[in-house]
């Protein structure tokens, strides 16, 4: 079971492993999914480098940065690059996006539809290009 | 009140007879050092659920052991009995099994032996010739050694509130009801870049994150621990020489 609370837009703010010491804030609301936590934070992952959940930081340079999209059971899903939206094909649930590292700057990657998947735990990806 | 009379008997000279006043005096001396029966426990109801120098360690492949430590001999009452160990205490292998949870592990007095030996059930409940001293996780495959925990060491023990994994992001606060009566003397909150991080998985300790510059993010209450998220998308939930995140998973311990 995973406690999900969601804020008053509908969009996923937390989930969580157990319910305890629970306090919603104004417009909150909570949901219970009848889903291991586990799983539940596994139904969109993005990472890069190999990495989840932290903060990646690459030299700025003529590479690109792979990063990884997995989320079992979807043919594609739609992210938030800095503000564009962008749909990612995926194949058995996994799908790629490439980002170019000439210059500095920070990509923050995140799910679009935040209702279905909010934009935390591992469904974020940030990247920073440092000189 | 004053102190009571101890010893309360006397001693008695060869070819005395013996009073009754002299034999309860030193029956009273044995069970309540002297005092009055209304104001003291008996020495066994005293000492019922004493225990001292049981510390349960992960033993490999799935077992656990009390370590004998001659200074300190694991001593525990069970049942009325005082037992000590003479050597380590080994639980037997292969004692775990099952579907993963919660497993809470067991002295055992067998009579005809002032020792004891260790077995472990999903109930905590006690049962004859048994001391619940501890508990531990079991995932169905392997017991997880940070959790196996004994009730009665000395040291940081369970903690009081526990809030689980939980996901985060930047610029957000979270507010958890730690339900302790008190302001908690001590809080940790923890950043994991999985959600179910295994034993190997490093473990962040969070105490800065990032807005335009790295502040501290933890206060709390008698009612609430509050944790709150920086504005930076890259370092607000943790801003640590361990680890840059703006994202990842905290949990939130205290102790009263």
């Amino acid at each position: 079971m995973t406690t999900v609370i969601r804020d008053a837009a509908g969009e996923i703010k937390t989930f969580m492993e157990t319910a305890a010491g629970l306090v919603l804030q104004s417009g909150e609301y909570l949901e219970e999914v009848d889903v291991p936590f586990g799983v539940y934070a596994r139904r969109l992952r993005l990472s890069a480098l190999g990495r989840y959940g932290e903060l990646v930081r690459v030299p700025a340079g003529d590479g690109t940065v792979t990063v990884t999209v997995e989320c079992p059971g979807e043919a594609s899903v739609t992210l938030d690059i800095n503000g564009l939206v962008e749909d990612v094909p995926l194949a058995d649930g996994t799908g790629t996006l490439t980002l170019g590292c000439d210059t500095p700057g920070t990509f923050i990657i995140t799910p679009a539809d935040r209702e279905k998947f909010g934009a935390i735990g591992e469904a974020v990806c940030v990247v920073e290009v440092v000189e | 009140m004053s102190a009571p009379e101890y010893p309360a008997s006397a001693d008695v000279s060869p070819g005395q007879p013996t009073a009754s006043s002299q034999y309860n005096n030193l029956r009273k001396d044995a069970l309540t050092l002297g005092a009055a029966p209304e104001d003291a426990r008996t020495l066994g109801e005293f000492f019922s659920r004493f225990i001292s120098g049981v510390r349960l360690e992960y033993l490999s492949a799935n077992r656990l052991r009390v370590p004998y430590v001659t200074t300190n001999p694991p001593t525990v009452m069970i049942g009325g009995y005082m037992c000590q160990a003479a050597a380590n205490v080994d639980l037997p292998a292969g004692s775990f099994s099952g579907t993963a949870g919660t497993w809470y592990i067991f002295a055992r007095r067998n009579p005809g032996s002032p020792t004891f030996t260790l077995e472990i059930n999903t109930s905590p409940v006690e049962g004859t010739d048994q001391r619940l001293i501890g508990q531990c996780y079991w995932d169905g495959s392997n017991v997880n050694p940070s959790s196996v925990s004994t009730y009665s060491a000395q040291g940081l023990g369970l903690p009081d509130y526990d809030s689980g994994w939980f996901a985060v992001a930047y610029n957000n606060t979270y507010t958890k009801a730690h339900n302790l009566g008190q302001a908690p003397r001590l809080v940790v909150l923890m950043h994991a870049t999985s959600s179910t991080p295994n034993n190997n998985d490093e473990l962040v300790l969070v105490g800065t994150v990032l807005t335009s510059y790295g502040v501290s993010n933890l206060g709390w209450n008698a009612t609430d621990i509050i944790a709150q998220g920086g504005t930076n998308s890259g370092y607000g939930t943790c801003l640590s020489l361990r680890r840059y995140s703006g994202a990842g998973y905290w949990r939130l311990q205290a102790w009263r």
